[in-house]
């Protein structure tokens, strides 16, 4: 039987943004606002910093990635040069 | 140095053309991997038969959705991969590119090209699994599908739709029989697929050169899952053809796919079931064996008029062992096809080839798929040889018998002579005709059996050089009519003539 505070909506899920950066609180609220308009879930925003993805963002929710960072755009490059040879 | 001016700047186009924007996915992880078997965590809104991708431009699909986590097998070779690596979903199922550029090439299940000549990228692209037509689409079998072998177009016709399964044990003929039926369909307008799944590379490579030598190439594609290729590319090469098949079919077209063979197709599913640790029934095949048979033959159909009228015909090639056609594969997939051609080593090693044994043998469409001309020779043909064959024990003390009894055996054992064949040799349909003609009116009976089809190869070359019209007759009309008959009569009466005479002189020069 499912506790109720695991039921949908009741526990916000967790969204992990990924910078190089620490962001400042005005750019997390800005972000935590496009968010809600976009997803329209119940959700709770978590700062986190990797390096690896050079720069950009990364917003992470389980497996679902919105990725709008550097590394993704440098590795479709590379895919593209790696198919011409 | 031109080549490669024009390659850079292709590269730069699709530079400038790349959009470097968001990019939304859903991404897991590999847990474990070994096999051809992926065990993936995450992605938890994966869907079943789904693609997903593996880094490298690997790509897998969904087999098993658990609990916590997916079962996928990898396309092609995943040695590159290693547990901890990120796997992407695609929301799209597996597609084969197709176009009519493919006739005359050799392809692996994944559309990528085998042969020397160059690669080329086409257009649109057919699903590997798709329903099959329902019933208000279809049209019933009639037209013929000649494969130019006698004994199958007398007495096992089989037509334009329908699925006719070759089964016998190994070396007995089988990969033959489906040779020269696609080397007879060369101005038949019919588009052959020959799908090897699990052959040896030598085998694949002596096919593919014998149907240039003859050919045949000009008209058949070839799908090539070989023996050394991953257990989930030899699982997808029917999928391919049948996916390819049904590109032409769409188009009104008629298309002969020939699977060689399902025996090794249910090997490699039942390797990729145990790997994903599905439940095993009967021989440790899983239990949806049959489904995966099944689907992929009632893909091979014919559509009616207003869907195209296209069909596809499928044979289908079954390996039995020490001839136990009871097994629990060869029983399934006789009770999905339409009829069965049955070869057996006895006959084989008898001399007897192609070594279809008629009393078992069994076409489901018969008479339907038969011009009027084979149909009036071939009428008795069954009943004949059934006949010769009860009697054939007593053949042995033919000099005791009575001579209607004697003269059913001697009949019986032209017929069986006239029906043997050498490989890679069809003959068009009136030729068929002609030959069975001749045998069951009985003309061959003075004929001794060592000379028959040596007999038979001069009447029809003679034939072609005097009597022209008789061909062109029958292969116009479909009909064997009276005047057609007399002019046969004729041509026989002179050549046998002509045997007689060098029969006594024969026996002249042994008397001297």
């Amino acid at each position: 039987m499912r506790k109720k505070s695991k039921q949908k909506g009741l526990t916000p899920t967790k969204i992990i943004v990924y910078s190089v950066l620490a962001l400042k609180k005005q750019d997390l609220k800005q972000l935590e606002k496009s968010l809600k308009k976009l997803l329209k879930i119940n959700f709770v925003l978590e700062n986190r910093i990797d390096e690896e993805i050079i720069g950009g963002l990364k917003i992470v929710s389980g497996s679902k990635i919105i990725d709008l960072s550097l590394q993704n755009q440098l590795n479709k490059i590379k895919k593209l040069m790696l198919n011409y040879g | 140095m031109a080549k490669n001016l024009l390659k850079l700047d292709n590269f730069y186009k699709k530079l400038t053309a790349l959009k470097l924007e968001v990019e939304v996915y859903e991404e897991g992880k590999i847990i474990s991997l070994g096999d051809g078997i992926a065990k993936i965590s995450g992605l938890n809104e994966a869907m079943y038969n789904e693609l997903l991708l593996f880094p490298q431009n690997t790509y897998g699909l969904v087999f098993n959705l658990e609990k916590k986590s997916i079962g996928a097998i990898i396309i092609g070779n995943d040695s590159h991969l290693k547990a901890g690596d990120p796997v992407r979903r695609t929301s799209r199922i597996l597609e084969i590119p197709v176009g009519k550029e493919l006739i005359g090439r050799v392809i692996n299940p994944l559309g990528q090209f085998l042969d020397e000549k160059p690669p080329l990228s086409l257009k649109e692209t057919m699903p590997l699994e798709k329903i099959a037509p329902g019933i208000i689409e279809r049209q019933p079998v009639n037209t013929p599908l000649q494969t130019g072998i006698k004994a199958i177009d007398s007495m096992i016709p089989i037509g334009r739709g329908q699925r006719e399964l070759i089964i016998g044990d190994r070396g007995t003929g089988k990969t033959t029989i489906v040779i020269d039926t696609i080397i007879n369909q060369k101005n038949e307008n019919v588009i052959c697929i020959y799908v090897a799944i699990g052959q040896r590379v030598s085998k694949i490579a002596k096919i593919i050169q014998k149907l240039k030598d003859f050919g045949a190439l000009e008209h058949t594609i070839v799908i090539c899952a070989n023996a050394s290729d991953s257990a989930s590319l030899q699982y997808l090469a029917p999928f391919s053809g049948a996916a390819i098949g049904e590109y032409f079919m769409k188009q009104g077209k008629d298309v002969l796919i020939a699977y060689d063979d399902l025996s090794k197709h249910a090997w490699a599913y039942r390797q990729l079931s145990l790997l994903l640790k599905r439940p095993s029934g009967r021989e440790a095949y899983p239990g949806d064996v049959f489904y995966l048979h099944s689907r992929l033959l009632e893909r091979a159909c014919r559509l009616n008029d207003k869907f195209g009228g296209g069909s596809i015909t499928a044979l289908p090639i079954i390996e039995t062992q020490a001839g136990d056609v009871s097994a629990y594969i060869p029983t399934n997939v006789i009770s999905i096809t339409d009829g069965q051609i049955y070869l057996e080593p006895d006959l084989f090693f008898a001399g007897i080839r192609p070594a279809i044994n008629p009393g078992i043998s069994v076409s489901r469409v018969g008479g339907a798929a038969q011009i009027k001309a084979m149909k009036k020779v071939a009428g008795m043909l069954r009943l004949d040889l059934s006949q010769y064959r009860e009697l054939a024990a007593f053949a042995q003390f033919s000099t005791d018998l009575d001579p209607a009894t004697k003269a059913k055996i001697e009949r019986g054992a032209r017929i069986t002579e006239i029906l043997k064949q050498a490989e890679n040799q069809p003959l068009k349909v009136e030729e068929e005709v002609v030959s069975l003609w001749c045998a069951t009116k009985g003309f061959l009976d003075k004929i001794p059996l060592e000379k028959i089809s040596q007999f038979e190869k001069e009447f029809l070359e003679f034939l072609k050089k005097n009597k022209r019209n008789v061909f062109e007759k029958i292969r116009k009309s479909k009909d064997l009519d009276t005047e057609t008959e007399k002019e046969l009569t004729k041509a026989m009466t002179q050549l046998l003539s002509f045997y007689q005479e060098e029969e006594k002189e024969e026996e002249k020069e042994e008397l001297s």
